[in-house]
Formats: C-alpha cells, sequence, structure tokens
C-alpha cells in the first residue's frame, strides 16, 4: 500500500502518496512519458539509489510545496512534482538533478510520490493510488528506510552530495596518529541522512 | 520581507535575537526546533531584512559544515531565510550550566557520595575540552560558548556498545555512567569560521568567564577542561599561549593605532 501522510507547518490540504517498487521492468516508459510531459504521468518518479533514508523524499517535498505556496518564490520548473526532484539536489542545475535523482530509462526500482491539493474538486484519494499502483510495473515494497538503505548507492550520494568532507575531524586525528571513537553502522546512517538533509536545505543558500 | 507567519509549535525561549520553538519536522516521530529571528520593527525596513538573512544563512552554513565535519551540533533540516526561520534538529538532554547546577548543588543531598561525582564530573570536563578542540582543529569558532550552549545527550543504545572496547590515549571518558553522553554544542549565531588563534583564544576565554560565574566551584573543573583541550586540539599550544594575553586584557584586543 502506497503510504498517506501530510506535512506540519504546511496546510493540511496538500496529501503525499508515496510507494515504493522495486523489479521495475517499464522505466523506459515512464521516462518518455515524462519527457512527452503526459499528465497523466505527472509524478515525482525518483531513482532509489541516490536515496539515504525516508526522510530525505519527503523533505524534498517539503521544499517544493513550501516553494509552491510562497509567492516570493514560487517553482522554479514546470510543476511540484519535477520541482521535488529538483529540490532532492544540492545544486541549482535543474537538468543534471533530473538526470541524477530522478528516474532514468535503465532504472530498476523507483519511488514515486504524488503531491495533491485535497482541495480541489478533481482529488479522489482512491484514484490517486490505483493508478498509482497501476502505472508502475514492478514489486511495490514498503515505504521505510530500511528499504531504501538497501537500495542505496553510497558512492553516488557521496558524489552528488559532495560530502567528501564528511568525518573530516576524525580522519585529520587518524592521519595524526590520535584515537577515533569508531562509530556505529546506525550512526554512521544518521550522519550520512543529516549530511544529505543539509545539502539540500543549504542549496538556497548559494 | 516576506511576512511573518504563525509557528506551529510550542515557544521555548525568546531572546533578543530569535524565538526558539519545538515542532517536529515532515514526520510526528521527528522533533525539531525552529529558530526564527523576528523583524525589528526599529530598524530600517531593508537593512532589518539583509542583517536577518545574513545571520540566518551564516548559522545554518556553520552549523551544517559543524556536523558534517563530525563536530556533535544540530543538523539543519530546512531554512527559509527570507523569514529568517531555521528547522533544525532536537537536541534532548540538560545544558552543561542546568547540569553543573543540580550536581554541584548535590552537595545538599547526604546520600550521594561527593567523591564519585567529582570523578564523573571531571570525565565530562573532559569530553568538553576534547569537543572544543576538535571544533577549533576544524577551524570554526563558536563565538559564545556559554555553559548554556554547551549540552550534554544520551547516546542511542546502538552507538553504546562497540565503544568499550574502544579505549585508547585521546578517549579518556571511562566513567560509566557519563561516557553514554555526548557533548553537543548548539546555538552559532555568532559564530564564524577562522583559523586565527586569537579568536580561538577569544573562545575558551568567553568560556571561562562563563564557567567561573556559574558556579564557585567551577574553576577547577574549567582546568580539566583547558587541559583536555590542551591535549586534544591539535593546535592548542599556539591558542593557550593567546589566551594568557587575552586574560590579561579582556576580550576586546587593543584597537589603538
Amino acid at each position: 500500500m502506497p503510504t498517506t501522510l501530510s506535512l506540519p507547518h504546511l496546510p493540511s490540504s496538500y496529501r503525499l502518496h508515496i510507494a515504493l517498487f522495486t523489479s521495475v521492468t517499464n522505466a523506459a516508459h515512464l521516462h518518455s512519458q515524462l519527457l512527452a510531459k503526459n499528465p497523466e504521468y505527472e509524478y515525482a518518479f525518483i531513482e532509489p539509489s541516490i536515496l539515504v533514508s525516508k526522510l530525505q523524499p519527503i523533505s524534498a517535498c517539503f521544499r517544493a510545496i513550501h516553494d509552491l505556496l510562497d509567492p516570493d518564490v514560487g517553482l522554479r520548473t514546470p510543476n511540484v512534482h519535477s520541482e521535488t526532484v529538483f529540490s532532492l539536489s544540492p545544486t541549482h542545475n535543474i537538468t543534471d538533478s533530473y538526470r541524477r535523482f530522478g528516474i532514468s530509462p535503465s532504472s530498476t526500482s523507483v519511488l514515486a510520490i504524488k503531491i495533491l491539493d485535497t482541495t480541489l474538486p478533481s482529488y479522489s484519494e482512491s484514484n490517486t493510488l490505483e493508478r498509482l499502483a497501476s502505472i508502475v510495473e514492478g514489486t511495490e515494497v514498503d515505504f521505510d528506510t530500511s528499504e531504501i538503505r538497501q537500495l542505496a548507492d553510497l558512492s553516488k550520494v557521496k558524489k552528488y552530495y559532495k560530502l567528501k568532507d564528511m568525518g573530516y575531524v576524525d580522519q585529520l586525528y587518524r592521519k595524526k596518529g590520535r584515537a577515533v571513537v569508531e562509530k556505529s553502522e546506525e550512526e554512521v546512517w544518521h550522519d550520512l541522512e543529516v549530511a544529505v538533509l543539509g545539502a539540500m536545505a543549504l542549496r538556497s543558500l548559494v | 520581507m516576506a511576512p511573518p507567519r504563525p509557528i506551529d509549535g510550542t515557544l521555548l525561549k525568546q531572546g533578543a535575537e530569535a524565538h526558539v520553538y519545538k515542532s517536529t519536522f515532515l514526520l510526528p516521530t521527528v522533533p525539531c526546533l525552529i529558530k526564527v529571528r523576528p523583524t525589528k520593527p526599529y530598524r530600517h525596513a531593508t537593512l532589518d531584512m539583509r542583517l536577518t538573512k545574513h545571520r540566518c544563512v551564516s548559522e545554518a552554513r556553520l552549523l551544517n559544515r559543524c556536523r558534517s565535519m563530525g563536530v556533535l551540533c544540530p543538523a539543519v533540516y530546512f531554512v527559509d531565510e527570507k523569514r529568517g526561520e531555521i528547522i533544525m534538529e532536537w537536541i534532548e538532554g540538560p545544558s552543561v550550566r542546568d547540569f553543573l547546577h543540580s550536581h554541584l548543588d548535590g552537595a545538599s543531598d547526604p546520600d550521594k557520595e561527593q567523591n564519585s561525582i567529582d570523578v564523573q564530573l571531571d570525565s565530562l570536563m573532559e569530553a568538553i575540552g576534547q569537543t572544543i578542540g576538535k571544533l577549533h582543529d576544524i577551524d570554526i569558532i563558536h563565538g559564545d560558548l556559554t555553559t548554556s550552549n554547551i549540552m550534554l545527550k544520551r547516546r542511542g543504545n546502538s552507538g553504546s556498545m562497540p565503544e568499550a572496547q574502544q579505549t585508547g590515549p585521546a578517549l579518556a571518558i571511562t566513567e560509566e555512567s557519563f561516557s553514554d553522553f555526548d557533548v553537543v554544542l548548539i546555538d552559532f549565531g555568532l559564530g564564524q569560521v577562522s583559523n586565527s588563534d586569537e579568536d580561538k583564544a577569544v573562545d575558551l576565554y568567553v568560556l571561562e568567564r562563563a564557567f567561573l560565574s556559574t558556579h564557585p566551584r567551577a574553576t577547577r573543573l574549567f582546568n580539566i577542561i583547558l587541559d583536555s583541550y590542551k591535549r586534544n586540539c591539535l593546535g592548542s599550544a599556539v591558542v593557550l599561549r593567546r589566551l594568557q594575553e587575552v586574560r590579561l586584557r579582556g576580550r576586546k584586543k587593543s584597537m589603538i593605532g
């Protein structure tokens, strides 16, 4: 079942529908429909290998809806879904952000997000959920952090989010022969998660 | 300037510079802190906007740099620089100020063994010195190191187990009850990036003043911090030498000439 949620600090009428799919076979089709701007396929299709946590795509949605509703900011891409993919990026390059963080024709897994304003007359929750499940050909898995971690490609994450300075002080101390407290696996994941969220949050400041 | 908007959260503190709220970010399970710099009506609107934005942005950048380089501080979740808002990680735990008050005043409680408390406090001071040493080794100046801006966060269960085997010379935190606390620095509103000894020495000087005014028994504790800083921070020798000068003349550098 897709996850449905609304976010604090934003109007509660905005609702996210999120579903994670593995063994996806029709990525090329989804990609081509996006390029053709087919409104039936207006979703944020995200490449899961660049995700390290559940919060990361939700945070991108938060930024996208936040900017959509802020008259001083507004969207920099055609719609709130493309803006979500763009919001995952730590840089301002829109084309790059689609290529790196969005679905590609060769993707084998995909995170699909639909953002809807429930006050619109056209809104229907059951239609959205059914449609979401029908357009992606793949196996739906739970949208949670443990599934996302399994799909993550850490070298890509570190490259795209420019995380080479992560844990710099420990590297420095090691080089000088100092003892350094080893971090547990969970702490390493958490550090990575907040570093990525930070890189996304600071994008607007560049 | 974007209009202010109501914040969905509990107001915790209201200072001259900012209001601080507790709330949640994205999911009800993720607590967060929202720091808002409200507009100051007595300032010229354009100037006010520029100052608010600049301070908000520099604090967010500093927090992010500090956290990702490996010194614990709140992580940045979201920044709305036009409204002067930063949403950051919630740090649960007492400030060193509250902690010292509750423990040093514990002398009134005759059941507690003062000796064991002292040993535990020593290891805590050791950890604080180490953290400030790390901060200065990545060339970040906190700018307002006071006992209220240093927090003690209980470490998650996952983090505490494997470290028992990892004891080295720099890891002096052996006391059990305190070893499950992490030292977390907060409030980088006056911070900056700098590699100058002067700035680092002033940072320590500010902490010294704060410590001595926190509690009469804190002098000995501050010396443990300095000692730990000396052993852990790579650039400590020059900074400590400079600290002697700063102590003689105060925080402000001479402006003659």
